[in-house]
């Protein structure tokens, strides 16, 4: 097929360059320009889609975003785009695109037995008809999903790239017609940062497609030369293609800019989402036509008048051969004189207003166009395509005259296009002389410039961007030149518009063509008692769809208004929410995909653990080792050999991960001794003592080593997931409530890498290494001695975590990996064996040795945890005050305690619940649960660890567990430490 | 996404910072023998405002400062940032 | 002598390139850093030890042929100079600050340097990072900490346009992936 609907002349489209496309299997033919619309249009392509719940045919209805027929879906296989608006896809070589919403086909549709029985399916259909019976909504819901909607998902990963890009404006403008043109310029020569971004592949908006000139030359030069001076300002940034989605706090807006597409091969990224912070924003988001309720407004053919304008002017389409126009305003003679112009034959001029005194329509009726005044369309033939209309008296409208055409090209006045304004929390006002919303009290850090604030004339539009512009520059700080003059005359319009809707005659009168909502769903809403606007938009569904009312808001509004009795203004208007247009998850997502999710921390050992098979855990951004199985091991029996090697030999455990706190001044000691509620002020210089912390409500907070370096400097460990909200806690402190304390913070978890040996042959691989005297007398438990280990300058500490001779080996982090290398290869002999944070656990858990997190929750108190020996009695500490509140103490509160299954070789599992008795009548009390739980290969049976209630009365007891998958398990109830309670071991 | 004026490093990101609640609540004083409704109240019981609210904000990813705001809860407008230590500016109107 | 091993030599790649050039990723390895941090006598006093006044105004730097002191805080800085130069300004400045309260601290091994270059260095970080790096807010003088994509960084123009990234040991690997991942519609080239 040619493209028998293409002008022999005009347009903005390159003739040189035909692109080809499918459609609907289909080969067709465009040029370089085109959008995919218009490549239909100019193939004579009306019908392209089944409409939402009735599958009623549908044609191609407007010229951007506010599309809400033709939603196509584009591309094949994973690169399949579903419900692109044809009117928004730019054409390339070889697009491919298929219709959506119809089975078989979209000539022949089976869904369309659906506007049958329409009578049947009116607002609330859904509601009344699927409540009963109750689970079947499961059944229906999938039926109705099936049937109704809209594009289907593409079911394989998406292989494109999609960006991110923060960007900093003194001035952004939204919008690139006439007032957004200007008052870039004016911002830009003032010399501010601007940024202006518009949909379009073309700047110019509306320019591109007027008649008339700005500064005595044709509209469209004004245009390239405003661009090319934009474009040799080095603080300006123009964006094509872009769509502003919108407008967050503090001068945020969230832009998303497409590709220019490629015709073979991949694009290097689809789509990039622009996060601007702008000072100031302009709005020069121009106005949305929006159409006429009337009786069958919804047949193909039938499209916003200024897109049939456009398609003519700008891409030298004839959307019909023989045109109608159906309007309320003077704006529409306009469309109708460049129809005639572009050479479409005018059939008529269907107009509602009675008096039509204005230029343009006497424009038109020089020109010899049928200009039919009071007057309304009231019906209209053809199926899948317009034949004709039938026009009557709006005052008689039983007295119809059909009027044969094959476009009706349909303009019931403008909506300024308020969305991002209110974004920023604007409150529009409605404007009854423009039937229309328009901005009231200003909004933060925006200004509202032309078509955008009501202000529909060329000559206004550019002097509003000129003067906004310039204003936006100088609150941004920079002043301007002479102002920027710009002439446009054009003829002056009748600012009179008509009513919303034509007489009735009892068809079809959409208000929300994608949502398929008529007029009458909206009536009996309110007849239902759905008066106000949320609750009947929420019932019909009306504004809903995914062009969120662009072109059938205020109709609504005004069904509202008629049938409430009511203004407009007081029946009030719903919340615009970003985004403006739909955007994909992909844009959203950027390159936060696979890897790139979150960091993955690595140690400085990480690469040995890698080459030698570990298995890694994440511990919060970072990966630990959790094993290091050997070939066909399982996890449990890794770990088993792990522990086993650190209690009889020697074990090599990467500790690198502890949060590190550097802690110096004269006001230290007073610090550790506030943010411990143990005692450190009678530790020792060459010292260490196990910390525990609580929170100002008596909580275990976290715990660690602290080990004091000199009188006023303290090296403090925390947990390793606590490393970063301790540090934040104490400077807290620090700043803001003890500015008397001399103390100062720094953070070194990452100076220092440190590898723990652990066993009692950990002497004897460390003792050839170094130069520190490592006899127990030398180099007592708790202490700790600066030195060299291989030659590395280190810092060794003699604390345990496992019960076992143990040291904690400290050196600056470049040193980390030849650190262990060192240890691995003097622990050859003594078969040392690395292990990792499973072993780890199993061995502190033999010992009952808590990690915060596990045992603790933020409930509990040191005494719950049989710690209260330790805490002072004498010094004030964070959390002090709350450990005597009532309820801190006493019976009722759990306790810690060990758990030993009857049968020795049961594990219980992690989280499981606590009973007093095998069976109880529900609600079932329960008493605890496990907080810990493994294989101990030491006392080869099932250890646990378990917050009971009242448990430290229990010891003896037998409690139950019911599992999720399995039998209810008895266990007794211990003392939390089931190997060397003495402990003999840790001297090695 | 926020922009929060750090009274040292100007304005910044949103996350960049650590929120930190109500600012202002003090600590009984002899917080040892205050009694258990004062230390609950201190402990538990926060502001929760329509409209400006003097809230502690940390620049954890910047200077590491803490610092007070005074945020309007609805708009979400900053009318200023203060030090600690600065004296309390008055809520706008 | 151990052999040194610096957080990312186990995934650079020098000379390797993934696109026609447009930035230069460099792995600084090490670069001596020292945690100062001191106020009011000491402040003084530190500037004597260092020969030039640390910066007081926030995120500023200073410095002369050995150092460059880094506004980290109201009463931090980070000093960064040659490796192996680190334990003698450590010395230094501990000497001269015998009598103030204050922390010296050797970071060294804490953070990574990567240093990005090129003309499309900018437009690389402002993919993952919301300060304003124009030359006119962000001058040669500037230093500022703050995050690219979910690392926290601080970043230091360099002469010639570009930037030294100092980031955490353990994230240097994540940052460096992003880097190569935010760089490559411009094409970047590793430089050893």
């Amino acid at each position: 097929m040619s493209q028998d609907f293409r002008l022999a002349q005009g347009g903005r489209i390159d003739r040189e360059k035909p692109l080809r496309f499918l459609f609907d299997g289909h080969a067709y033919e465009g040029f370089a320009g085109d959008t995919l619309a218009s490549a239909m249009l100019a193939n004579g392509i009306h019908l392209v889609s089944r409409s939402f719940k009735y599958h009623r045919p549908r044609g191609i209805y407007g010229l951007g975003v506010e599309e809400p027929n033709a939603l196509v879906e584009t591309g094949i296989g994973a690169g399949i785009e579903p419900n692109a608006r044809a009117t928004t896809v730019e054409l390339a070589d070889g697009l491919i695109a298929n219709s959506q919403n119809r089975w078989p086909s979209l000539r022949f549709d089976l869904g369309a037995v659906a506007d049958l029985a329409s009578p049947l399916l009116s607002a609330g259909f859904y509601y009344k008809t699927f409540m009963s019976p109750a689970g079947g909504w499961k059944i229906y819901e999938w039926l109705i999903r099936r049937a109704a909607g809209v594009g289907h998902a593409p079911e394989l990963p998406d292989p494109d790239r999609y960006e991110h890009s923060y960007a900093h404006a003194d001035v952004l403008v939204v919008g690139a017609g006439p007032a957004g043109l200007a008052a870039a310029l004016a911002a830009g020569r003032a010399g501010a940062r601007v940024m202006l971004v518009d949909d379009q592949v073309e700047p110019g908006g509306q320019l591109l497609n007027t008649p008339y000139a700005i500064n005595g030359r044709p509209a469209p030069e004004w245009v390239a030369e405003a661009t090319a001076e934009l474009d040799r300002l080095p603080d300006v940034r123009r964006l094509a293609r872009t769509l502003a989605l919108g407008v967050y706090d503090h001068g945020y807006v969230a832009c998303v800019e497409r590709a220019i597409p490629v015709s073979q091969g991949r694009v290097r990224w689809r789509e990039r989402l622009w996060r601007v912070r702008a000072k100031e924003i302009v709005v020069a988001t121009g106005a949305i036509e929006r159409a006429i309720i009337f009786d069958g407004n919804d047949r193909p053919g039938t499209m916003l008048a200024s897109a049939a304008r456009a398609y003519a002017v700008r891409y030298g389409v004839a959307a019909g051969q023989r045109a109608v126009v159906f309007a309320n305003n003077d704006d529409a003679y306009r469309t109708a004189l460049d129809l005639a112009n572009a050479g479409v034959e005018v059939a008529a001029v269907v107009d509602l207003r009675h008096d039509l005194s204005g230029a343009l329509p006497g424009m038109a009726r020089e020109r010899g166009l049928r200009v039919l005044a009071g007057h309304g369309i009231v019906g209209g033939r053809g199926r899948t395509r317009i034949k004709a209309v039938e026009a009557a008296p709006v005052d008689d409208p039983s007295n119809r005259q059909v009027i044969e055409c094959d476009l009706l090209a349909v303009s019931g006045g403008w909506n300024p296009a308020l969305h991002l304004y209110a974004h920023a929390g604007g409150k529009a006002a409605y404007d009854s002389g423009l039937a229309a919303f328009v901005p009231g009290a200003p909004a933060e850090r925006m200004t509202i410039a032309g078509a955008a604030a009501g202000r529909f004339q060329l000559a206004d539009c550019l002097a509003d961007g000129a003067r906004l512009g310039a204003e936006a520059a100088r609150r941004a700080g920079f002043s301007a030149g002479p102002a920027l003059v710009l002439d446009a005359p054009e003829p002056e319009p009748d600012s009179r518009i008509g009513p919303v809707a034509s007489p009735s005659r009892g068809g079809k009168r959409f208000v929300d063509l994608h949502n398929d909502v008529t007029e009458a769903d909206l009536r009996l809403a309110v007849t239902e008692g759905y008066r106000s606007v949320e609750h009947a938009k929420r019932y019909t569904t009306w504004g809903m769809g995914p062009d969120q009312g662009k072109t059938g808001n205020i109709l609504g509004l005004n069904v509202l208004s008629d049938a409430l009795g009511q203004p407009v203004p007081q029946v009030g208007t719903t919340t615009f929410r970003p985004p403006y247009h739909p955007v994909s998850f992909g844009a959203l997502a950027g390159r936060e995909t696979g890897d790139l999710v979150v960091p993955t921390r690595k140690t400085p050992m990480d690469s040995w653990h890698a080459e030698a098979g570990a298995l890694f855990e994440p511990v919060g951004q970072w990966r630990r080792a959790k094993a290091y199985p050997k070939p066909g091991e399982s996890l449990h029996a890794a770990a088993d050999r792990e522990v086993r090697a650190a209690r009889e030999g020697v074990g090599l455990f990467d500790a690198s991960t502890l949060g590190k706190i550097d802690m110096s001044g004269p006001g230290a000691e007073t610090l550790i001794e506030r943010v411990y509620c143990n005692n450190f002020a009678s530790l020792k210089p060459g010292h260490a003592r196990y910390g525990l912390m609580l929170g100002e409500d008596g909580m275990v907070k976290d715990d660690g080593v602290t080990a004091r370096l000199g009188p006023d400097h303290f090296h403090m460990t925390t947990t390793t997931g606590g490393a970063a909200g301790v540090y934040v806690w104490i400077e807290d402190w620090l700043q803001t409530e003890w500015l008397d304390l001399e103390v100062f913070l720094t953070s070194v978890t990452e100076q220092w890498a440190v590898a723990t040996l652990s066993g009692p042959k950990a002497r004897q691989v460390l003792g050839p290494l170094t130069d520190v005297d490592l006899s127990a007398a030398a180099f007592p438990f708790m202490s700790f001695r600066e030195g060299r280990v291989a030659g590395m300058p280190a810092r060794i500490f003699r604390v345990s975590f496992s019960g076992d001779l143990s040291y904690e080996i400290n050196v600056p982090a470049r040193h980390g990996l030849a650190l262990w290398q060192a240890l691995m290869e003097s622990g050859r002999p003594h078969g040392i064996t690395p292990y990792g944070t499973e072993a780890l656990h199993i061995l502190r858990a033999e010992k009952g040795y808590i990690v915060v997190g596990h045992e603790t929750d933020g409930t509990i108190t040191p005494a719950d945890l049989g710690m209260e020996a330790m805490v002072s009695k004498k010094k004030d500490f964070l959390g002090r005050r709350s450990l005597v509140r009532s309820g801190m103490s006493g019976p009722g509160r759990k306790h810690l305690v060990g758990l030993m299954t009857k049968d020795p070789a049961r594990v219980l599992p992690m989280g499981a619940q606590i009973l007093e008795r095998p069976s109880e009548a529900r609600p079932v009390p329960m008493i605890g649960h496990v907080t810990s739980s493994y294989h101990s290969p030491t006392m080869k049976r099932g250890i646990a660890m378990a917050l009971v209630k009242n448990g430290r009365a229990r010891m003896g007891d037998t409690v139950y567990l019911p599992l999720l998958d399995g039998p209810t398990v008895a266990a007794e109830v211990v003392k939390p430490v089931f190997y060397d309670p003495e402990g003999a071991r840790r001297d090695g | 996404m926020l922009l929060i004026p750090c009274p040292y490093c100007g304005e910044r990101a949103e996350g960049e910072f650590r929120y930190g609640g109500e600012a202002h609540f003090r600590r009984p004083d002899n917080h040892l023998e205050a009694t258990d409704e004062a230390w609950a109240d201190y402990l538990f019981m926060r502001k929760n405002p329509k409209g400006w609210h003097r809230e502690r904000w940390m620049h954890l990813a910047g200077c590491r400062r803490w610092f007070y705001v005074v945020r309007h809860t609805i708009t979400h407008k900053i009318a200023t940032a203060y030090k600690v230590g600065d004296a309390h500016p008055d809520l706008p109107a | 002598m151990t052999v040194e091993c610096a957080p990312l030599d186990n995934v650079v790649r020098p000379g390797e390139t993934n696109g026609p050039s447009g930035i230069a990723l460099t792995d600084r390895r090490f670069v001596g850093q020292v945690n100062l941090r001191v106020r009011g006598s000491g402040l003084t006093a530190a500037g004597h030890a260092l020969g030039y006044a640390l910066p007081m105004a926030a995120n500023t730097t200073a410095g002369d042929a050995t150092s460059r002191a880094c506004w980290l805080g109201p009463d931090e800085w980070l000093i960064v100079c040659d490796d192996g130069k680190q334990a003698e300004l450590i010395q230094q400045l501990s000497a001269a600050l015998a009598i103030d309260p204050n922390a010296v601290t050797d970071v060294t091994d804490a953070r990574a340097v990567l240093r990005i270059a090129g003309a499309c260095a900018r437009p690389v970080l402002a993919k993952g990072c919301t300060l304003d790096l124009h030359p006119r807010v962000f001058g040669a003088d500037r230093v500022a900490q703050s995050l690219i994509a979910r690392a926290q960084v601080m970043i230091l123009p360099i002469e010639g346009g570009g930037y030294d990234l100092f980031v955490a040991r353990s994230f240097a690997g994540y940052l460096w992936d992003w880097l190569l991942d935010a760089g490559a519609e411009y094409g970047i080239r590793v430089e050893g």
